[in-house]
Formats: C-alpha cells, structure tokens, sequence
C-alpha cells in the first residue's frame, strides 16, 4: 500500500468517524432529555387504559402464574377494596398490521369488564375503527368461548365484525378470548 | 429577497418535489390518509430537511467527496432519530399515527437529493431557504392528496364529519389504491396549470 | 388467353367480413340475456333496472367524456353497453343506483377512456369498477336471499344471506343443490347465479365465432382440476361441480377472460392466460381472506398480458431457427 492511499483512507475515515461521533454525541442529548419523558407518557397511557378498562377504584398487583399464551404480555390482579376481583391483561394478538396492544380486564365472575386499545397499526378507516367504543363495548360482560359473525343472530358470545375488517375483529376477539381463558384457568 | 421569493415559488409550484420532481412518492402515498398525518408528515420532513441542509452546507468543505453519500446519511439519519424522539415525547397522538414512516424519512429521497444536488454546492443562506422551500412544497403537496383522500375515503376533514349520517365514504381512496389513483389525477392537474400558466 | 374482364383486380386484403365492433358487441350482449332472464326470474324485475341504470349510466359516461374532451364520440359501437351489463351482473342486485353510477363513471372514464378508448384499456373496464366498488365492502357483500321483494329503484334495506362460495370457503357444502347452482337458485351476485345460462351464451358466443374456446376452457378446466385433486369436505366431483358453478367462475371465464383489449391475442397465449386465471382463482379461493377470486385473478392476470404476448409471439412465416452452436465433444478442447 503506497502512502498517499495510505492518507486518503485516513482522511475519509477520520472524516467519517468525527461526523458520526458527533451525531451520536448530539442524538444521545435528544434521548436523555426525551428517555424519561417517552417512558412516563407510554405508562401513563397503560395506566389510563387500565384504570378506564377496571374502573377508577381498583388498583392492580402483578400476576403471579403460569402462563403459556404467548400474546400475554402482563398480567395483574386487580384489588378492590383490599380484595381480588378480576383480572386486568394487557395482550397483544396480531391484526392485519401487526400486533394490537390491547388491555382486557376480567371481573371477579369470569366476565369482560372492558376492552381498551392501547396501540394498533390497522388500516385507517377499516380495521382502526376497532378503536371505537361502538364495537368495543360488544365485548362488555361477555363470556366463555367467543365467536365472530358478520350479522347479529343474537346468539351468545357473539361478536359482530367491523365491515370489511375480518382479520381486525378476529384479532382483537382472540386477544379478549386469551384474557378470558387465562381468567377461567386461574378460577379453577 | 427577490432570489428568496423565486426558490420559494419553485419548491412549492414549477420544481414542486412530489408533483413535478416524482421523489419521495413512498411517504406520500402512505402517509395521506388524513390531512392531519399529511400535514404532520410534511412538517416532520421539513424541520429534517432543513437542518440537514445546513449542516452539510456548512460541512460541504470537509466532507470529503468520496464518503459524502455515507456522510450525509449519517447527518440525515440523525436528524430524523432526534425529530422522532422529539414528536414520541412531544407529540405523542401524531407520532403515533405516523408510526413507522418517521424514522423512514431518512431513506426519503427528497432528502438525500437536495443535499446532494443543492446543499452541498451552496452557501449556508440559500441552503436553508432550499430545505424550507421543498420542504413546504412536500407538505403543499401531502395537504392536497390527504385532503382529498380524507373527504372522499373517509367523509371527515381533520376528523370532524362533513356529510351527513347518509354519507357513504369510498374506503378505497384511504387504501393504497385511492392513493395511487389520487396522486395520478393531481399529477395531471398540477402538470395542466403549470402548462397554462407557461403559455 | 381468357377472359379476364370477369375477375375483380385489387390489392389485399381480399375476404372481407362484415364483423365490426358494433356486431360483435351485440352478439355479446344476446348472449348475456339468459343470465339477465334468470336473475329477473330469481331476485325481481330489480334486476331489470339495476341493469338497465348501469348500461344507461356507461352510454352517458362515455357520451359525456368524449364530449367534454372534443373526441369523436363512439358510443354508438355498443361498447360501453356491454361494459354496463357487466357491472350491473357483477353486484349484488340489492346495491344502491347512486353506487351502480360511481362504478359506471370509474369504468368508462378512468379504466377505459383516460387510456385511450375502446381496445387501448388494459383492464377489464367492469372488473376493475368491481374492485374500486369494494370502497363499499358492506353494500358489495349484502346479498339479498332469492326471491326478496325489493323496490325497483330506492334503496333497498336487506339482510344478508350466505352465498354458496361462503358456505365453501367454510368447508361445508353448500345448502342448495348442484340442480340449483347450476340454474342459480341460490344467492350471489345479479347475473353470475345461473351457471347454465351463462353457459348457454358462451356456446353461442363461440358459435359466432365471437370468442374461441381456449380461455374459458383452460381457465375452467385448471379450477376444475384442481378442485378434483384437492377436495375440501367429502365427494371430489361433488365438490368440483359446485366450485365451478359458484361465484362469478362461468361469468368471469366466458365474459370477462375473453374481453378482446385485455386478453393476448394468440390462442397460445390465451391458454396460458387461462391457465393463470385458474391458478390465481383457486389459490384465493383456497388461501385467501375472501371467498371469491375471480375478479381480482382476471385483473392480475390482465396486467401480466404484455408479457405473455411477448412470450408467445408467433414465429415469422418461413423463419428458420439459427442452428444451435455445436458443442464440442467432451474433453477435446479445439483450437
């Protein structure tokens, strides 16, 4: 290798490496000012989820059990008035663009208290109208095994799907099913 | 100021970046889907572009010609970490419907092109202005196609309904293919004006 | 030396047919009106005006675009008719007019026109209307049980009754039976019901000579063959039989694979053109969201048209193929 190659690779490499030490320096700020920040708004909003899914009155324990449901992220118990009633899940079934990180809650008598969506990427319009309370609510004070229809029969355990949004509602009432199988296997 | 003016009206109309120059079509077919997300997107990318654009204009003599591409991404990628850390913390509703397409503004050749064919032959000055210009024209550009694909594929405008509880909105404007469909005819449009105008 | 006072002296080209695009469109659209007999007879006179508004709505469609745009206009070659019956067959026969018009205005205007007119369009101008329709997935997929009483033109409130292709994408058989597939009592959309009828108007579409045999041969022939090799539920032909009567199969296969601009024009290429449709309808019908495949493996495979032409390009009279390099024998390396 003559010299002056020997120079220029220098030269582009110590440019190089000062212009990424200097990024990383100034990206390291941004993420020490933003860090704590990002992390208490993430909580915060599970909290909301939580505290809107259980009701304002309950306060929560983390779950002590087995669980082989691999869409389960966190379990906790939820404690009212100093007693176990139910149980709050935060589960993460796939939809039609990835994972819907939703909170279950799961009162005390085995049934759904409440459904929250914390993050989704669905489509806007078809599978992000999950978010609405319209098709949320259908999963209050449900029960045992879940199915999915495209119209109401007015049998039990019936959830009618977003229009043209199959995968979306089957998604999410398989997230909800999981939260409420884990329930009833604890119950027993 | 008159030079000021002049790269202004070409980043927004006759180089307009989307519409005449054909770049940076990935972020703009999907993030259209509301006037909010084109309009957040469109910012986002601006604020990136033109503190690139400065940086490298003020590096342009050190940066050696050799590793530029790989200098200026480095700049860029940067840039969009710290905006999107920024809206995680800041804005936590719109950095969240925008998702995944922040940190893709980095392979966003609107970018990567004007530090390459502006930024880095310029003074500092008109570097910005140019970062400010396409910026604004990218985001001229993303308000049209979202708006659009908003009232048509939706029935909303900034969320707020605009038609009746009869109204049917086309989903298919808010699916990929509206957006295709929709960049096509205002393409069209926007070539037929800038026609007429130069006649 | 003879007489040649008698013989007629012109250039090429001398046999001359009266075909023209108006003849051809009305034979197609004689062969269409079984299957609009059949679907007035099974979901009302309805169907009558749902067809009627369609055909109405692409006639004016394309009077208005060519008008606007100072081109000659051709509505009088019958071409938009057809495309409007063939919307019109393609919903349910419960969709509201005002939605049957955007379909008609996206046919002709956009697929059709925007790209030059008659035979310049490489998708199916009905088809893709179909696709763009789906912007309404409620409406595409209520499908009004037979014999439903409905007004002729309001829009109708109805509940939706599962179609055969339903009941087979969930592994089950369907309710009716093959008797009534094939005539099309059952539910789906206005004219593909009655796979006799549509058969009926294919023979005489190929009788015609309008349409040759190749596409709708192979393209039926592979869905059928692949339903008899992989039967879902018990009774391989059973199920293949009700496969090939369900859904827009026959519609598709005879109306829409055969449409002149965005099929290939050799019978080579046509026969794997078919060949794709068949593959693309029974893998979506297998493996994909919806039940049905039809529309979206026809529009995929129009836009694999270009390059199956150039695959199947036929060879020059008289051409004579290069001979091939001669290999040298193994080892002997000529210098």
């Amino acid at each position: 290798m003559n010299d002056s190659l020997k120079k220029d690779l220098i030269h582009l490499g110590g440019a190089l490496l000062a212009i990424t030490v200097v990024v990383a320096l100034c990206l390291g700020c941004v993420d020490a000012l933003t860090r704590d920040k990002i992390a208490a708004l993430k909580e915060q909003q599970v909290k909301d989820a939580m505290g809107a899914v259980c009701g304002t009155d309950a306060t929560f324990e983390p779950l002590e059990a087995d669980i082989d449901d691999e869409t389960i992220q966190d379990a906790y118990q939820i404690i009212r008035n100093g007693s176990p009633d139910g149980i709050c899940v935060q589960v993460a079934p796939s939809g039609y663009g990835g994972e819907i990180t939703m909170i279950v809650g799961v009162s005390g008598e085995g049934a759904v208290l409440g459904v929250q969506i914390v993050e989704m990427s669905e489509t806007a319009g078809l599978g992000a109208n999950a978010e609405k309370p319209e098709f949320l609510q259908q999963y209050e004070g449900q029960q045992g095994d879940l199915t999915v229809v495209k119209s109401a029969t007015g049998a039990e355990g019936e959830i009618v799907a977003l229009s043209g949004a199959t995968i979306t509602s089957n998604g999410v009432t398989s997230g909800v099913q999981s939260a409420l199988d884990l329930a009833a296997s604890l119950a027993q | 100021m008159k030079n000021f003016l002049r790269q202004l009206y070409e980043g927004l109309f006759t180089n307009n970046p989307v519409l005449v120059q054909l770049i940076g079509m990935c972020p703009t077919l999907a993030t259209t889907t509301s006037l909010e997300n084109g309009f957040g997107m469109g910012m986002a990318a601006t604020a990136v572009l033109i503190c690139s654009n400065v940086v490298i204009s003020l590096l342009r003599k050190l940066i050696p010609s050799k590793v530029r591409i790989a200098a200026y991404i480095t700049i860029i990628a940067g840039f969009v970490t710290a905006v999107d850390l920024l809206m995680q913390a800041y804005l936590p509703d719109l950095s969240k419907s925008l998702g995944l397409f922040i940190p893709l503004i980095v392979v966003n050749c609107i970018i990567l092109a004007r530090a390459e064919a502006f930024a880095s032959k310029n003074k500092v000055i008109p570097s910005l202005v140019d970062g400010l210009a396409m910026g604004l024209g990218f985001t001229f550009a993303l308000c049209i196609l979202s708006t659009i694909r908003e009232i048509l594929g939706a029935g909303t405008l900034l969320g707020h309904p605009l038609f009746g509880d009869n109204f049917q909105p086309a989903i298919m404007m808010i699916l990929p293919a509206g957006g295709f469909l929709t960049l096509g005819f205002v393409i069209a449009l926007f070539q037929k004006i800038l026609k007429k105008k130069g006649a | 030396m003879a007489d040649l006072s008698k013989l007629t002296v012109s250039s090429s080209p001398h046999i001359r047919h009266e075909d023209n695009t108006r003849q051809i469109m009305v034979d197609v659209i004689i062969a269409l009106m079984p299957a609009l007999a059949i679907a007035i007879y099974v979901f009302g006179p309805r169907a009558l005006t749902l067809t009627a508004v369609s055909a109405a709505g692409c006639l004016f469609f394309e009077w208005l675009y060519q008008r606007l745009m100072k081109k000659p206009v051709t509505v009088g070659d019958c071409s938009a008719l057809v495309t409007g019956i063939l919307l019109a067959y393609c919903l349910p026969v419960s969709s509201p007019m005002w939605m049957v018009l955007i379909g008609d205005a996206f046919a002709i205007i956009v697929v059709k026109q925007l790209y030059g007119g008659i035979g310049k369009n490489f998708m199916n101008p009905a088809l893709s209307a179909r696709a763009f329709l789906m912007s309404f997935p409620v409406i595409m997929t209520t499908w009004p049980a037979i014999r439903t009483k409905l007004p002729l033109f309001a829009t109708p409130d109805v509940v939706s009754s599962a179609t055969p292709l339903a009941s087979l994408k969930q592994g089950l058989m369907p309710n009716a039976s093959l008797t009534d597939l094939a005539l099309g009592m059952v539910g789906g959309s206005m004219g593909e019901i009655s796979a006799l009828a549509l058969l009926a108007g294919g023979l005489y579409l190929i009788s015609r000579k309008v349409i040759t045999f190749h596409t709708p041969v192979a393209y039926l022939g592979t869905v059928a063959l692949l339903c008899f090799l992989f039967p879902h539920g018990n009774g391989r032909v059973e199920f293949m039989l009700a496969e090939l009567c369900s859904g827009g199969l026959m519609l598709g296969a005879i109306f829409m694979a055969t449409d002149y601009s965005t099929s290939p024009v050799t019978k080579k290429g046509q026969v794997v053109f078919g060949i794709g449709c068949g593959l693309l309808t029974v893998f979506i019908r297998f493996f994909g969201n919806m039940p049905e495949g039809v529309s979206y493996s026809i529009l995929v495979m129009n836009a694999t048209v270009f390059l199956i032409e150039k695959v199947t390009r036929p060879r020059k009279y008289g051409f004579v193929a290069p001979p091939k390099a001669v290999k040298t024998p193994e080892g002997g390396k000529s210098k």
